[in-house]
C-alpha cells in the first residue's frame, strides 16, 4: 500500500508549497514553521479547527497577507508577486467580501476590467443560473447570493488554482448544498486546482479528492481521500491483545475489557483476535486532529479574522 | 481601472459638487450686495480720512460665509478625511482588500487609479472653492491691512492645501488601514504640517528685507502695513536690545520731575502728574523735550518683512511646495501598499 504521509509526496507537482511559514503578530502566532504540500489538479480540502492557520495559510497563498519568515510558492513564484501570478490564482475570502455599494453587474464588470482571462459567458450563464438580478446591489444580497457572486467572479477569471477560505461557513444547509454543487461542477469542467478550507469534515467530503488536516500549523495527515480510506481502519479486540505489528494507533479508546483502535495500516492483518470495521471520514479527521491537539504544538494560533 | 475608481468615488463626488453648488448659490445671493456695501461705505470713508469704524462694521457682515473662508482650513480637511483616509482604510475595513488585490491588477495600479481620481476631483473642487472664495471676499480683503493674514484661504495656495490633505489622508489610510483612526489623524497631521509651513518655511521662500525706522515718542513708525512684518525689534545704537519697547514706547513717573522709559534710561519730567493717563498726549514743547531725550538714546526699530509686492511669488512658492510634497506622499503610498 502507498504511504502518504507528509514528506513522501514525491512525484507530485505541488499547486502552492510552503516552507516552514510563519505569520507572527505583536502578541500572538497565527501561522507557525507550517511546512505543507497541496498537490496540482486535484481538489483539496484543508480541515482543521479554528484557529489552525488554515485561513491565515490562504492569504499568505492568495498574497494578500505577507508571512514573517518561511517561504511560499505557488506554481514555483511568490503570490501576487506578478500580473501573471495574479492571473494563475483565485481567491474567495472568508466572508466573501464584496463592494456592498456595487450591483452584480458593477461586480462583473469590475472583474471583466481587471482580469485579461475574464470569460464573460461563464460569468452571464452562471448569474442567470442563479438567478440573480444584476442591477441589485451586493448589499442586499443574502449570504448564499453573496457567495455565489463572489464564486462567480473567481471562476470566471479561470485561474489555475482557485482558493476558497470557509466558503460555506455562513451559508444556511441549502445554500451550503447548492454552493459547494456548483463548484464541483466548475472544477470538473475546467481542471482547475482547488484548496478549500473548512472546519467541517462534511462539507469537505462532499466535494474534495484529497486531504489535509492542519491543527496548530502543523499537517497531521494529508492524502488522496480515497486512500486514506482504504489505509484507514477501526479495531475491534480484547484489551488483553496486543497492537498487531504494521498497524499505526492514531487513536485509542479503552473499556474494562474492550479496546477500539484507529490505525494506519501499513500492512495486512493477521492477528485474528481484532476485528476489523472501516472508517468513516469524519471519524478519521476528528482522531487526527485529537491526534494533533495532544501532541500540543505549543502555540495558540487564530485564524486570521 | 478608472472606471472602477470612479464608480467608487462618484457617490462623494456628488455631494462635493452638491456642496459647491450651495456654497455657489450663498456667494451668488450675498456677493453684489458686499460689494455695493463697500461702494457706499468704505469708499465714502476713505474720502473723509475716518474708516475704522466703518471698517469694523463692514468686516463684520456675514460672519457665517467669513468664518469659512477665514478662520479654519475646512475644505482641506474635510478632503483629508472623507476622500483621502477612506481610500484604502474602507477598503480594509470592510475586507474588499482581498477582492481588490486578488484581480489580476497590480495593487499599485489599483491605488494608482483611486489616487488619479480623488486627486483630480480635489484639485477641481478646490479650484472652484477657492475661486468662488476669491471672488466673494475681494471687496472684503480690500479693506483688510495685508493679504499676508488671509495667505492659506485665497488665491490659489487652497487648491495645494486640499491636494496635500487628500495625499496625506491616503497615506494615513494606507498605513493605519482603518478609516476613523486614519480620519483623526488626518485632520492632526495637516494642523500639525500646515502649522510647520506658517512658521518655518514660508518666511523663507524669499530672503527677508530689513528696515529700521527712527524711534519716537508717538510710538513706532512702521512700514507700509501690506507688508509681512515677520519680526521686529527695538535697539539702541550699539545694538542691544530692547525687548520690554516692541510694543511701542512707555514712560512710567518714577519720581518728581522724571520719568523712565523701561530698560532704557530716564528722561526728565516737565509736567506735573502721569504722562500715561493724559488723553490728549503731552503739550507741544513737552513732547519736543521727550524726543529730544528719545533721540539722545539712539533708538530705532528694526523690522524684518516680506514686502506685500512678493505675495503672488509666495503664493506660487507655496503651492509648488505642497504640490511636491502631495507627490511625495503619494508615492509613498503606492510603494507602501505593493510592499510584500
Amino acid at each position: 500500500m502507498l504511504s502518504i504521509r507528509r514528506g513522501s509526496e514525491n512525484n507530485v507537482t505541488h499547486a502552492l508549497e510552503t516552507e516552514s511559514l510563519t505569520k507572527a503578530y505583536r502578541r500572538r502566532t497565527a501561522l507557525s514553521e507550517c511546512t505543507i504540500g497541496v498537490p496540482a489538479g486535484r481538489v483539496v480540502g484543508l480541515v482543521g479547527p479554528n484557529g489552525s492557520g488554515k485561513s491565515t495559510l490562504l492569504n499568505i497563498a492568495a498574497g494578500v497577507l505577507s508571512a514573517s519568515s518561511g517561504s511560499v510558492r505557488v506554481f514555483g513564484e511568490a503570490p501576487a508577486s506578478s500580473r501573471t501570478q495574479l492571473e494563475r490564482v483565485g481567491f474567495l475570502a472568508q466572508d466573501t467580501p464584496v463592494y456592498s455599494r456595487f450591483s452584480v453587474a458593477d461586480h462583473l464588470r469590475f472583474a471583466q476590467h481587471t482580469n485579461p482571462r475574464w470569460d464573460s459567458s461563464v460569468a452571464r450563464s452562471r448569474i442567470d443560473q442563479l438567478g440573480l438580478d444584476t442591477h441589485q446591489r451586493a448589499g442586499q444580497l443574502s449570504g448564499g447570493q453573496r457567495a455565489q457572486l463572489a464564486l462567480t467572479l473567481a471562476i470566471a477569471k479561470q485561474p489555475e488554482l482557485l482558493l476558497l477560505d470557509e466558503p460555506v461557513a455562513s451559508l444556511d444547509p441549502l445554500a451550503r448544498r447548492e454552493f459547494l454543487q456548483i463548484l464541483m461542477e466548475t472544477v470538473v469542467e475546467r481542471e482547475m486546482s482547488v484548496l478549500l478550507s473548512s472546519h467541517l469534515v462534511g462539507d469537505v467530503e462532499r466535494v474534495c479528492d484529497y486531504l489535509i488536516v492542519l491543527v496548530a500549523s502543523r499537517v497531521q495527515i494529508a492524502g488522496d481521500v480515497e486512500e486514506l480510506l482504504a489505509s484507514h481502519h477501526r479495531l475491534i479486540g480484547p484489551r488483553s491483545a496486543t497492537i498487531p505489528d504494521g498497524q499505526v494507533v492514531v487513536d485509542s479508546s479503552f473499556t474494562d475489557r474492550v479496546s477500539t483502535l484507529l490505525v494506519r495500516s501499513d500492512g495486512p492483518l493477521t492477528d485474528a483476535r481484532w476485528t476489523v470495521e472501516s472508517v468513516g471520514l469524519e471519524d478519521l479527521v476528528l482522531a487526527y486532529m485529537g491526534r494533533g491537539r495532544r501532541s500540543g504544538a505549543g502555540s495558540d494560533p487564530e485564524d486570521v479574522s | 481601472m478608472i472606471w472602477f475608481a470612479w464608480r467608487q468615488f462618484r457617490v462623494q463626488a456628488l455631494i462635493a459638487l452638491v456642496l459647491l453648488l450651495a456654497l455657489g448659490a450663498a456667494f451668488l445671493v450675498t456677493g453684489p450686495h458686499l460689494l455695493h456695501t463697500y461702494h457706499s461705505s468704505i469708499v465714502g470713508c476713505r474720502a473723509r480720512r475716518d474708516c475704522s469704524a466703518a471698517k469694523g462694521s463692514y468686516l463684520s457682515a456675514y460672519p457665517f460665509l467669513q468664518n469659512l473662508l477665514t478662520e479654519s482650513p475646512l475644505l482641506p480637511i474635510l478632503i483629508g478625511m472623507f476622500w483621502g483616509a477612506p481610500i484604502v482604510a474602507r477598503e480594509f475595513d470592510t475586507g474588499t482588500f482581498r477582492l481588490a488585490w486578488t484581480q489580476s491588477v497590480s495593487r499599485s495600479g489599483w491605488l494608482g487609479a483611486k489616487v488619479l481620481v480623488g486627486g483630480l476631483a480635489t484639485l477641481v473642487t478646490a479650484g472652484a472653492f477657492t475661486l468662488m472664495a476669491t471672488w466673494w471676499s475681494s471687496p472684503l480683503d480690500r479693506v483688510r491691512d495685508t493679504p499676508f493674514s488671509l495667505f492659506n484661504t485665497r488665491d490659489i495656495v487652497p487648491v495645494g492645501y486640499a491636494l496635500f490633505a487628500f495625499a496625506l489622508g491616503v497615506a494615513l489610510g494606507a498605513v493605519v488601514r482603518r478609516v476613523i483612526p486614519a480620519m483623526v489623524l488626518s485632520i492632526a497631521g495637516f494642523a500639525g504640517v500646515s502649522g510647520i509651513f506658517i512658521a518655518y518655511i514660508r518666511p523663507h521662500y524669499f530672503a527677508p528685507r530689513m528696515a529700521n525706522f527712527r524711534l519716537g515718542v508717538s510710538g513706532i513708525a512702521g512700514p507700509n502695513q501690506a507688508d509681512w512684518t515677520i519680526s521686529s525689534v527695538v535697539k539702541n545704537a550699539a545694538g542691544k536690545v530692547f525687548p520690554q519697547l516692541s510694543h511701542g514706547v512707555d514712560f512710567r513717573p518714577i519720581g518728581k520731575g522724571v520719568v523712565a522709559l523701561a530698560g532704557v534710561g530716564r528722561c526728565p519730567n516737565t509736567i506735573p502728574g502721569s504722562l500715561g493717563g493724559s488723553q490728549s498726549g503731552p503739550p507741544k514743547a513737552v513732547r519736543a523735550a521727550l524726543n529730544k531725550c528719545i533721540d539722545s538714546f539712539h533708538l530705532h526699530e528694526s523690522i524684518v518683512y516680506q514686502p506685500v509686492s512678493r505675495y503672488w511669488s509666495f503664493q506660487w512658492c507655496e503651492l509648488a511646495s505642497l504640490v511636491v510634497l502631495s507627490l511625495i506622499l503619494m508615492g509613498f503610498s503606492l510603494w507602501w501598499i505593493q510592499r510584500p
